[in-house]
């Protein structure tokens, strides 16, 4: 084969993949600008994506996936795209069996007094709290999937709590194409009735914030990537608030790379906000769980016995399990204000039941 | 810029294009794919790509001057300086954070590792090694010898290059390339191992398996650590294949890494066959310095161990990699006292069944070390043991796509596969534009079937 062969046949056919998941790939293109694509590039993914559409390759895409969804679990395939919205955003009817009941439930009903006072977040958690059985959803980015092993080691200490892990690697707010938490949470909520959801994120957004230069303290600029993640924010809580479920947004710890640790720092800081606004967001501050005594990154820290342990892997982001079990001791400690945590008799540990029979709704 | 990624796909295009029209001119040809490797490596770790160049340098200096030194005492005195930088060098960012763990008291530098360092520094070691050896081998061009170390395809994962099977390449001046349809169909077969099936494998058991066993029925751990021997295998044969792939497209041969290793009746079969370019490595450059099997059996046996348990450790900084590679020298230890004796005399019917014992044997052994390999610690292997032992159909158990593509994996090596070697030939039968599409269709169904998300490559954690 001549070397000009070669080059066209791997450009034609990098061309006709890209086109063929042209659906995906836009997702992926807005990601890289984080001000909005230039003019021209807009136009053409526009014609590509009206190109796309139709052809019905989209609706395509779409019938194919959601089709095939019952192979997937979790968060491995953006399931939530067979609601009737995504559906009918791309021309297609409901796909018989799925996204049948994913329209927005009513609000559950607020327990008398509930919001009252001043402190309703306070009141609520020692007038409402909540028994056993209960259905604890856990989503986020990757640190939410290394959490949820935590959780749940913790919880088969306890009787009646179930975990729903659904954390998504490389997901966040900051782009929506990749994966719709709004959408996502609101069709794991109908799903699977959770009592409590414990939301871990932020990982993948906090590097997209602009920090503030005259600052000494990491505080990210009031610029438009900075009200778009706040607007974002603001709609994911609100899934939860509207249906009065109860939530732990658990904040980045401390992280090895001195710039992301600033960013960090002012994203925790945008996230205890918006959850102090909300009617039953709680922020978790984990900043220095994980911290060395003078506060700062470290990859082992000493347990209580004085045993070197490695709490961090090695790209100064993510926990190890043993960091992991750090951070849900802290966990507990708060949600046992929420919760009843019944300790689990032996013989009922060993029948508890296991993830795939959660009950769905 | 991740290796599946578009961005990837992208720049590739362009590497391509520029190799191609300046593979006639040598020195242009080796400088645009000097440069695409370190554009490529300083994507990822701009930082360490100083220390790929600093080891590349130390490797090219070193190689010099052993050949230039015709004093034994001062060659090995030379050989030994450059094994302890370039070793020095891979312990200090590989093993520091286990040697801190493990003693409590050295102190904690939290240290990145840098991608590929396990590669590349072997590749430098066995370099110079050669050039130990056999002086005529020396490559006095730096810049062959930065591209041998730097090459984008394989700085990552391999698979490990010999110089004097790569860098007489680099002067070869092709015009035609027979080989293209080979690697265009290498890396269609890639990405079906690695996104399609190395993904689902991992999200829906492996993961969750290896993070909390207690959570599985025996069943669902049994089929669980099985599957993460299909998974390996797809992740590491899968990047093999996409490094054969596209060195293939710019006309240069990468060696073969994986050949039905599953398919193996004994050890050895199996470490014929598994990450093929290390365990020559190994045996090359460890176990005949050693003395091989040419000083007695204990002598032999303790050979094996230590190459092994050293291999185990040369895939990350935990004990647990530590036993698995002594499990293996001890199987081999065992397959050498034992190779050939059982049912040697067997024909027909009772042969096959021997054979069938024999790699249920070798399958369960392989399959039930990796459990050390994919164990994040000794407790958590030990509980993946326990949980397949302690017949409890309480937790997650294996579903029916799970086991087809465990089955599949593992099952698809046990056949004759020449048939595959026609696929290559079939696309060179078609004209351009319908190889373009059909390479183009394929690519794109495959990815349709992966995560919507791009996961990690296990081995360039190491």
């Amino acid at each position: 084969m001549k070397g000009g062969r070669i080059i066209w046949v791997y450009a034609v056919a990098l061309a006709i993949g890209i086109f063929l998941q042209f659906d995906r790939v836009q997702p992926w293109l807005s990601a890289k600008f984080a001000d909005g694509m230039p003019g021209w590039l807009a136009a053409v993914v526009d014609q590509g994506k009206a190109l796309h559409q139709g052809l019905g390759l989209t609706a395509l895409g779409l019938d194919l996936d959601c089709s095939t969804a019952g192979l997937f679990d979790g968060t491995y395939k953006n399931t939530y795209r067979c609601q009737d919205a995504a559906l009918a955003e791309a021309g297609r009817p409901r796909i018989p069996g799925l996204g049948a009941d994913y329209a927005l439930a009513a609000p559950r009903e607020v327990a008398a007094g509930e919001n009252s006072g001043d402190d309703p977040k306070t009141t609520a958690v020692h007038k409402d709290k909540l028994s056993a059985p209960c259905n604890v959803l856990v989503v986020g980015d990757s640190l939410a999937v290394s959490l949820a092993v935590s959780l749940e080691k913790a919880f088969r200490e306890y009787d009646g709590l179930t975990m729903i892990p659904k954390g998504k690697i490389a997901s966040g707010l900051e782009n929506p194409q990749y994966y719709n938490w709004e959408q996502a949470l609101a069709q794991f909520v109908q799903e699977y009735d959770p009592q409590l959801v414990v939301v871990m994120m932020g990982a993948n957004d906090a590097k997209y914030l602009n920090l503030d230069p005259e600052s000494p303290e990491p505080v990210a600029l009031s610029d438009r990537r900075r009200s778009a993640y706040e607007n974002r924010l603001e709609k994911f809580l609100s899934v939860m608030d509207e249906r009065g479920i109860k939530s732990y947004w658990i904040g980045l710890p401390v992280m090895g790379d001195p710039e992301l640790a600033r960013k960090s720092q002012a994203l925790n800081a945008i996230i205890r906000q918006a959850c102090q606004a909300s009617a039953h967001g709680r922020f978790l501050d984990t900043w220095n769980l994980l911290a060395s005594p003078e506060g700062a990154y470290s990859q082992h820290i000493a347990d209580a016995s004085g045993h070197w342990v490695r709490v961090r892997e090695g790209d100064k982001i993510h926990f190890s399990t043993a960091g992991g079990d750090i951070i849900v001791k802290a966990i507990l400690k708060n949600i046992e204000e929420n919760i009843e945590l019944p300790p689990k008799a032996v013989k009922q540990m060993a029948e508890a039941p296991t993830l795939p029979e959660v009950q769905k709704r | 810029m991740q290796l599946l990624s578009l961005e990837f796909a992208a720049f590739f295009l362009v590497v391509l294009a520029l190799a191609w029209t300046l593979r006639a001119r040598s020195t242009a040809f080796r400088l645009v794919l000097l440069a695409a490797s370190y554009i490529f490596y300083a994507s990822l770790q701009p930082a360490f790509a100083v220390l790929l160049l600093a080891v590349s340098l130390a490797t090219w200096g070193a190689a010099l001057a052993v050949a230039g030194t015709p004093r034994s005492g001062a060659k090995k005195a030379l050989m030994a300086a450059y094994l302890a930088v370039v070793l020095g060098d891979l312990c200090f960012f590989k093993y520091s954070g286990m040697i801190a763990e493990l003693t409590g008291t050295f102190p904690d530098l939290s240290i990145a590792l840098p991608l590929g360092i396990s590669f590349f520094t072997f590749q430098g070691v066995g370099y110079v090694v050669d050039v130990y050896r056999r002086p005529e081998e020396l490559v006095r061009s730096p810049l062959d010898v930065l591209l041998f170390m730097a090459f984008f395809p394989t700085v990552l994962s391999g698979p490990i290059l010999r110089a004097r099977d790569f860098i007489p390449q680099l002067k070869e001046g092709l015009q035609d390339w027979t080989d293209a349809n080979q690697a265009f169909w290498l890396i269609i077969v890639g990405l079906f191992k690695k996104v399609a099936l190395s993904s689902y494998l991992s999200e829906h058991v492996t993961r969750q398996l290896f993070s909390y066993p207690e959570g599985f029925s025996s069943l669902g751990a049994l089929v669980g650590v099985m599957a993460y021997s299909a998974q390996i295998y797809c992740d590491f044969s899968g990047y093999s294949d996409l490094a054969q792939g596209l060195a293939g497209l710019l006309g240069l041969r990468v060696p073969d890494n994986f050949d039905q290793p599953y398919k193996a009746l004994n050890l050895r079969q199996f470490w014929q066959g598994w990450h093929i370019t290390l365990s020559t490595w190994l045996r090359d450059y460890l176990y005949f310095p050693l003395g091989g099997n040419r000083k007695g059996t204990s002598r032999r046996n303790l050979n094996l161990l230590v190459t092994m348990g050293l291999g185990g450790l040369w895939h990350g900084a935990n004990l647990t990699f530590l036993a698995w590679g002594l499990l293996h020298g001890l199987g081999l230890v065992v397959t050498h006292a034992v190779g050939g004796r059982i049912g040697a005399g067997l024909t027909g019917f009772a042969a096959r069944l021997r054979d069938a014992a024999f790699w249920a044997a070798t399958f369960g052994f392989v399959t039930l070390a990796w459990v050390f390999f994919a164990a994040p610690d000794f407790g958590t292997a030990a509980q993946v043991l326990l949980r397949i032992v302690s017949f409890d159909s309480a937790g997650t158990g294996p579903s029916l796509t799970l086991m087809v593509i465990t089955f599949g994996v593992v099952g698809f090596q046990a056949l004759r596969l020449d048939w595959l070697r026609t696929c290559p030939a079939l696309l060179s039968r078609l004209p351009a534009p319908a190889m373009a599409a059909s390479l183009g269709i394929l690519g794109a169904l495959i990815v349709r079937f992966g995560p919507d998300g791009m996961l990690p490559f296990i081995y360039f954690s190491f």
